[in-house]
């Protein structure tokens, strides 16, 4: 029962990190896009950078892992409506964050490579947005998997 | 009433925003005294003190209301050692938090005071080491109420 609890403890630890912090690393790329001041934004995307290995990219192992071995404790079935629901709006979560990690790579290096006197390239704009529009869709699903995760309907108490 | 997995949620969501977005916070604002640069420093204290009025603040009365609300849904006791605990870290970490606003709006008073290529001076980087000493045990009590919501003990 204990390392249940541990477990969930872990889980949910995790999903904060992914969440929380994946929204305060938004919050602040835009807001430094939308001072555009090219010293900011060139501290700000090397941050992005180094915050998504730090936090995004181990807790987007650990979720799944402590999700695994919940069921498991739990006796939940690997088959079912929930964890193919489940299962699917993570796998949606992953599939924006990809290219995002990719993009937010080339921000840096474009923004790294930039004097700052220079006006910031159309480039860059069209990167920030299609990185700002990924993270859209892959919140929303995050917000619907805690609901998820609470209500857990389709099984039995 | 709001049924009990959507108050939940928002319980739990609420306190993602709280302590996942203010550690977002804390390592964006940490990176950017490490970094040196006044530029970039000036636009992460103006965004700090942004994101604790748009993050921090409305998850704080949400944690509290929630909190509540689903104690009387769960037919809790405000006696019990758990709640007691809990609230005690609760205000604690209030306690932590509020000098913590106010340094970092005078962190940022200072870098917008300061003229163009001026660096900061000696009391800025003496202020901006409590900010950052002051999210130590901050972090450490969020992290044991975290704890205490899952595991529940002395209910």
């Amino acid at each position: 029962m204990s390392s249940y609890v541990v477990l969930k403890t872990l889980h949910i630890l995790s999903a904060t990190f992914l969440w929380g912090t994946g929204v305060g690393t938004a919050f602040f790329m835009l807001m430094a896009y939308l001072s555009g001041d090219i010293a900011t934004l060139r501290n700000t995307t090397k941050h992005v950078v180094l915050a998504d290995w730090l936090f995004t990219a181990p807790t987007l192992v650990i979720q799944p892992v402590s999700g695994y071995l919940l069921m498991q404790q739990l006796g939940l079935p690997l088959s079912g409506r929930w964890l193919a629901l489940v299962a699917g709006l993570y796998a949606l979560t992953v599939v924006c964050w990809l290219p995002v990690a990719r993009i937010q790579l080339q921000m840096q290096a474009m923004m790294s490579a930039l004097p700052n006197d220079q006006p910031l390239p159309a480039g860059f704009h069209r990167l920030f947005w299609r990185w700002f529009a990924l993270g859209v869709p892959a919140a929303a699903a995050m917000l619907l998997l805690f609901f998820l995760m609470v209500d857990r309907p389709w099984i039995p108490a | 009433m709001l049924a009990y997995p959507i108050l939940k949620t928002l319980h739990i969501v609420s306190a993602t925003l709280l302590f996942g977005t203010g550690l977002g916070t804390y390592f964006f604002m940490v990176q950017a005294l490490r970094s040196g640069n006044t530029e970039a420093l000036r636009t992460t204290a103006a965004t700090v003190v942004r994101a604790d009025w748009i993050f921090t603040t409305p998850a704080v009365l949400v944690q509290f209301g929630s909190g509540l609300l689903l104690m009387r849904q769960l037919h809790i006791p405000l006696t019990s050692v758990w709640f007691l605990t809990v609230l005690g870290l609760f205000v604690l970490i209030g306690l932590l938090w509020l000098p913590v606003v106010a340094i970092q709006i005078r962190l940022r008073h200072q870098l917008l005071a300061l003229p163009p290529g001026g660096t900061p001076t000696p009391e800025f980087w003496r202020l901006a080491r409590i900010w950052e000493t002051l999210g130590y045990p901050a972090f450490a009590g969020v992290l044991v109420v975290i704890g205490l919501m899952v595991f529940r003990p002395w209910m």
